[in-house]
């Protein structure tokens, strides 16, 4: 998985749990908030990327508890998961100073055609 | 009493069981909790059919994760979704995007394809286009849209009658499950775009090139199902497995597991498309194969528990024995005579020869390719495994090393000559023994030389190189001897004699006799194959037993391109008119000596019934009768006519009729084939008016021609509607088509010198 970039849903699980401990459904509306609405998760998606990140070594599980009955479990960041995210900020926004760099470049726009 | 919420709960919990109990014990709970979750903040009190139709697929594939981890299914989906996309190129090529071709000269026996046959493939692309883009999310449902639309076609196919223009059931089979295989994962996450795409370039070089060999961008118009018979027949899809699966086992001796993992499951639409072609050309012989090969991978996995069973009590199986038993020659050879007597049921589905000695003998030779890989490599595997006999310090010698060798693969020798004697006592037994002539032994004695040649050629490889090299190397080039000549068909009988390749089609009819110029020359090269292993043993020096060798070869076929002359030539010769045995007295029906002792009173007594009829109709015919073959001969005869395509023994007397009408026209006429669909169309028309007169069944000649297409390429499917569209009727109308054919095809027959 090293030389492909990281999917976005994955990106966005890390990024949710980035600042604490969380829960299937805080993982869902953070992963959405924090998109502007483009990633929805759908449940089953998100517990098959949390087996995958937890066999990855990037995600553990961080306890569990039980509230109107249903059972919330908790998932955080492992120190191998935070510099995965890590990493790939650090891609994201060097290629995004790359294509400002350019963008500073460009002439600017001429005075509109008479 | 059950509340909404308990209800939503339970609908969640029972699509939970698409996972694995062990998952379902860890995570329902939570998982439950969260779904839950989701309906409270949406103010739902039912389930959504996308979010259950998610769970169900999770779940699936969670029960997958044991045997194809989520990491190889990833290798399959790329390996599946490439070589998708790669064969929707090629078909969309040569079948939908060349209509231009079809404009210019349409083969009257192929129709249109429909152009809705085109939708998966375009789709397909489409998926491609998108995903290599990066719009992921859109490529995977354009892949739903490619099941949906095989979905349709599979409707359509089953509802409507002119189906000849729609995919096969096995193109839509295929594309189902390779496109099943593309949604197991993402494609992209396996190595990028990059990966899907280069795969993809491989994959189209493989299947545009196969195609190009087999001439599919000759202009000619291709129905899709052509890409299916050809490029994707069973016999090629069949190699392409044992490769794909050579390389699974590589994969897997290197630790690559994932990779061999995704590979090995990649391979399973291709095996589909193979037992399915197989089994659309012979049902009987794919369910024997199937269940033999199931009965080999029983007694295979069998033999390994019984081993590891012994093992486990303390039984040590005696040394020799065991070391007996695993030897490559001696556990082939069962395989082996089996393949070749099943090979030869596969070829020749009817497992029958003509009762003409040299049919038996040349159809009994179709085990020979597998004989000759099966020796070529065992002779490599044993030969490299015996280095120490080539070792440069105290080299053995030659006789001791040929005696070893000999010890090791004798079995294998043993096995062809088995398999060839099974296959022709199977085929003497089914088809009668010849009433006259005797067997030309030069068939099977060049087909010892040819197997002969391959030891030879495998002790040489292993000689002289690793056994991880000389392996692969001998399946390599075994696989290139038959590949080779089979790729050019009959267009180059000088490839098929050197290789030998030809023999099994050195004769199969009874105007046919092995042509002996081209016999002796996969003798002649096999000589020098066995030349020069002697030279390189003897020489005791590998270089110039090489270079001698190399010599020795080609000064054998040049030798042989001057002095045999039959090396450009077909294995087959048309043989001597002097052996006809002719009779009758007005009028004399000529046949071969084998067809007058088997079925002759019969032939005579249908030909003269025949002659009578047209007579009766007012048409005179020929007073000479030939057997002939229209390989060889050339028919415009106004004094002769020929008995073509006549059916083998005990055909019915309707079947002679028409075989005797197929000869009549093929003798009036001076066109070779029919270049357009008009003049095809015309010729049919006229052999079915001749047909009439000569008081034959015109159900036997429609049957072999349908489906047939108009010149206005409209589909027809019942013989009523052909019947129609050929509008023959009576008697009188059937002579004057025949007069103006005849008549017609004299106009283009006189600028044309007299042969």
């Amino acid at each position: 998985m090293a030389d492909s970039e990281m999917r976005e849903p994955t990106f966005f699980v890390l990024a949710a749990l980035a600042d604490r401990r969380k829960h299937g459904y805080a993982l869902i509306t953070d992963a959405e908030q924090l998109s502007e609405g483009r990633v929805h998760l759908k449940v089953g998606t998100l517990y098959a990327a949390l087996d995958r990140l937890k066999q990855q070594g990037l995600v553990t599980g961080a306890g569990e508890e039980v509230v109107d009955g249903r059972l919330r479990r908790y998932y955080e960041l492992t120190d191998d998961g935070a510099s995965a995210l890590r990493d790939e900020v650090a891609r994201m926004q060097a290629n995004a100073e790359q294509a400002l760099s350019r963008l500073r470049l460009r002439p600017a726009p001429m005075a509109a055609h008479a | 009493m059950s509340t909404p919420a308990a209800d939503l709960e339970a609908a969640y919990r029972a699509t939970l069981r698409w996972y694995p109990r062990g998952w379902r014990v860890d995570n329902e709970d939570a998982v439950v909790g969260t779904l839950l979750d989701v309906a409270d903040a949406e103010q739902r009190t039912r389930p959504q059919a996308a979010e259950l139709l998610n769970l169900a697929v999770c779940g699936l594939l969670r029960r997958i994760d044991p045997v194809l981890p989520a990491r190889a299914r990833e290798v399959t989906s790329v390996i599946a979704f490439a070589c998708g996309a790669a064969l929707s190129l090629t078909v969309l090529l040569v079948s939908y995007l060349g209509p231009l071709a079809r404009q210019l000269v349409p083969p009257w026996w192929v129709g249109p394809s429909d152009p809705a046959g085109a939708l998966p493939y375009a789709l397909w692309l489409i998926a491609f286009v998108f995903a290599v883009a990066g719009h992921r999310r859109t490529a995977r449902w354009t892949m739903v849209a490619v099941l949906a639309s095989v979905a349709a076609l599979v409707v359509v196919r089953t509802t409507t009658q002119a189906t000849y223009s729609l995919p096969s059931w096995v193109a839509l089979a295929f594309m189902f499950s390779l496109a099943v295989m593309a949604l197991i994962a993402s494609p992209l996450a396996w190595r990028g775009a990059r990966g899907v795409a280069s795969i993809a370039a491989l994959a189209f070089a493989v299947f545009a090139g196969g195609a190009a060999v087999a001439g599919g961008f000759s202009g000619r118009y291709h129905h899709e199902r052509w890409v299916f018979e050809t490029v994707l027949s069973p016999s090629n899809v069949g190699i392409a497995l044992v490769f794909a699966l050579a390389t699974v086992g590589i994969l897997a001796a290197l630790r690559l597991r994932v990779a061999a993992a995704g590979l090995a499951a990649a391979t399973l639409p291709w095996a589909l498309l193979w037992f399915a072609g197989y089994f659309a050309e012979d049902a009987a012989g794919s369910l024997v194969s199937a269940a033999v090969l199931a009965g080999l991978t029983i007694v295979a996995a069998s033999a390994v528990a019984l081993w590891a069973w012994l093992r486990r009590n303390g039984i040590a199986v005696p040394r020799h024995l065991a070391r007996m038993v695993s030897a490559p020659a001696v556990w082939t050879a069962p395989i082996l005579i089996a393949i070749m007597v099943w090979g030869t049921r596969t070829a020749n589905a009817t497992w029958t020869a003509l009762p003409y000695w040299n049919a038996v003998v040349s159809v009994a030779c179709y085990g020979l390719p597998i004989a000759v890989l099966t020796a070529t490599v065992v002779t490599a595997w044993e030969s490299s495994r015996m280095r120490r006999y080539a070792s440069t310090d105290h080299p053995a010698p030659a006789t001791a090393y040929l005696a070893q060798l000999a010890r090791r693969v004798w079995p294998t020798l043993a096995a062809s000559i088995a398999g060839y004697v099974v296959t022709l006592t199977l085929l003497i037994q089914n088809s009668g023994v010849p009433q006259a002539g005797a067997p030309n032994l030069l068939v099977p004695a060049a087909s010892l030389a040819v197997l002969l040649s391959a030891f030879a050629f495998g002790a040489l490889l292993g000689r002289l190189s690793h056994t991880a090299i000389a392996v692969p190397t001998a399946l390599v080039a075994s696989y290139f001897w038959f590949a080779f000549p089979s790729a050019q068909g009959s267009s180059n009988p000088a490839w098929l004699n050197l290789t030998g390749f030809g023999l099994p089609q050195s004769s199969f009819d009874f105007s046919f006799v092995p042509a002996t110029g081209a016999l002796l020359a996969p003798i002649l090269i096999s000589a020098a194959v066995v030349a020069t292993l002697a030279l390189v043993l003897f020489l005791r020096r590998a270089v110039v037993g090489y270079a001698a060798g190399a010599v020795l070869v080609t000064a054998a076929m040049l030798v042989g391109n001057v002095l045999v002359a039959g090396i450009g030539q077909a294995p087959y010769a048309p043989r001597s008119v002097a052996e006809l045995v002719c009779s009758g007295d007005a009028t004399a029906v000529c046949l071969w000596p084998e067809q007058d002792a088997a079925d002759g009173a019969r032939i005579r007594d249908a030909v003269g019934e025949a002659r009578l009829q047209a007579s009766k109709n007012g048409l005179t015919l020929p007073d000479r009768v030939e057997a002939s073959s229209s390989v060889f001969t050339a028919h415009w005869n106004a004094d002769v006519s020929y008995l073509t395509s006549l059916p083998g023994t005990g055909a019915s007397t309707q079947l002679i009729k028409t075989a005797y009408a197929t000869g009549v026209l093929e003798s009036m006429s001076c066109v070779d084939a029919p270049q357009t669909a008009d003049d095809a169309w015309q010729a049919l028309r006229a052999q079915y008016a001749l047909t009439m007169l000569v008081g034959a069944g015109t159900t036997a000649l429609l049957q072999n021609s349908t489906p047939l297409f108009t010149p206005n390429n409209s589909e027809l499917t019942s013989l009523t509607a052909v019947r129609q569209a050929l509008d023959v009727g009576s008697i009188d109308n059937a002579r004057r088509i025949v007069r103006s054919w005849r008549s017609e095809t004299k106009r283009l027959c006189d600028p044309r010198p007299a042969v």
